[in-house]
């Protein structure tokens, strides 16, 4: 990928992830999910998901699955609220962006 | 490399890190493993590259702690900055840890060095200077035979001539071992001193080296 991807930007993106699933979701599933929008090596997440655990953003609980616990991850509200956050930064951000390309070479 | 050593790899690596904070990565990478399937095991161990950049991401991340989300747009993203504060942390433990050594090196063998190696400094300035005294004896000695060699002259000129001879003789090796004496003192003195202050200084320069 072109662009570096940012420790807010990352946090924001895995927020969106898990936020999909109210349920809650597990590691492996959240790595795969985040590498189909951006290129990660899947060693960096786990520290993501552990400081979002720490901000209380993210909550884990245990699930029995074929006989072994699967840990979830699940978006606390506050984690509902940072993402709020976050998403209205990102629209601002991307549509200053957007502007300056549209007004660019290719206009 | 096998899950099993991966892992087990991963573990002795994540040593420094609280228990609790290395039990839950041990737990997250075991399901990582588990929910990938064994199949795809060799996948996710290339993937993760090896357990020394899984260990390092880890414990960076662990070290710079966690931070409030809602700041962390303007926090820079310094993945480095809580090792190196760690580092410094740990040198100063470590030099402090020197200083109390080196003080109870001191208390304890103090009694039993500093004598010692007072005795053998001045053993060795005595050594000096008793050659410098001799030498200067020698020539004077010469001195001395050559006075007395000019006074049998008159009554016996061949005893007088072989005096003169002895004393000549006498005050050339004097004058001789004075000259080299004085050498040795100016050479092997400081020579000495700075094998004492480097020996003093030993302690000091492997901290600074460590």
């Amino acid at each position: 990928m072109v662009f570096n991807t940012g420790a807010a930007l990352l946090d924001a993106i895995v927020l969106a992830t898990v936020s999909h699933e109210d349920e809650g979701t597990y590691g492996y599933k959240i790595t795969q999910d985040v590498r189909s929008a951006i290129e990660i090596s899947e060693s960096t997440l786990y520290p993501v998901l552990r400081r979002l655990q720490k901000d209380e953003c993210l909550e884990v609980y245990d699930r029995q699955i074929d006989g072994r616990n699967r840990r979830y991850y699940r978006v606390t509200e506050k984690g509902v609220a940072q993402l709020n956050l976050y998403w209205i930064e990102w629209k601002n951000y991307t549509g200053k962006i957007n502007r300056l390309f549209e007004g660019g070479a290719t206009a | 490399m096998k899950r099993r050593e991966f892992m087990a790899e991963l573990s002795s690596l994540l040593i420094s890190l609280p228990l609790e904070e290395r039990n839950e990565a041990l737990a997250y990478y075991e399901a990582y493993f588990d929910d990938a399937g064994a199949d795809k095991e060799e996948e996710v161990i290339r993937e993760l590259k090896s357990p020394r950049d899984v260990a390092a991401t880890i414990i960076q991340n662990a070290d710079q702690g966690s931070y409030n989300t809602a700041s962390s747009q303007e926090v820079p993203y310094n993945p480095g900055r809580g090792q190196q504060e760690g580092s410094h942390v740990n040198s100063q433990n470590n030099s402090v840890l020197k200083i109390v050594v080196l003080i109870l090196a001191i208390i304890i063998l103090g009694p039993v060095v500093i004598p010692v190696a007072f005795s053998i400094v001045v053993a060795i300035a005595a050594l000096f200077f008793s050659i410098l005294i001799a030498s200067f004896a020698i020539a004077i000695a010469g001195v001395a035979t050559l006075v007395l060699g000019f006074a049998l002259l008159i009554p016996e000129l061949v005893v007088g001539i072989a005096v003169i001879g002895i004393g000549l003789i006498l005050l050339a090796i004097g004058i001789v071992a004075s000259v080299a004496s004085v050498r040795l003192c100016m050479v092997g003195i400081p020579g000495i001193c700075r094998f004492i202050v480097n020996v003093c200084r030993m302690p000091f320069n492997r901290k600074v080296v460590a």
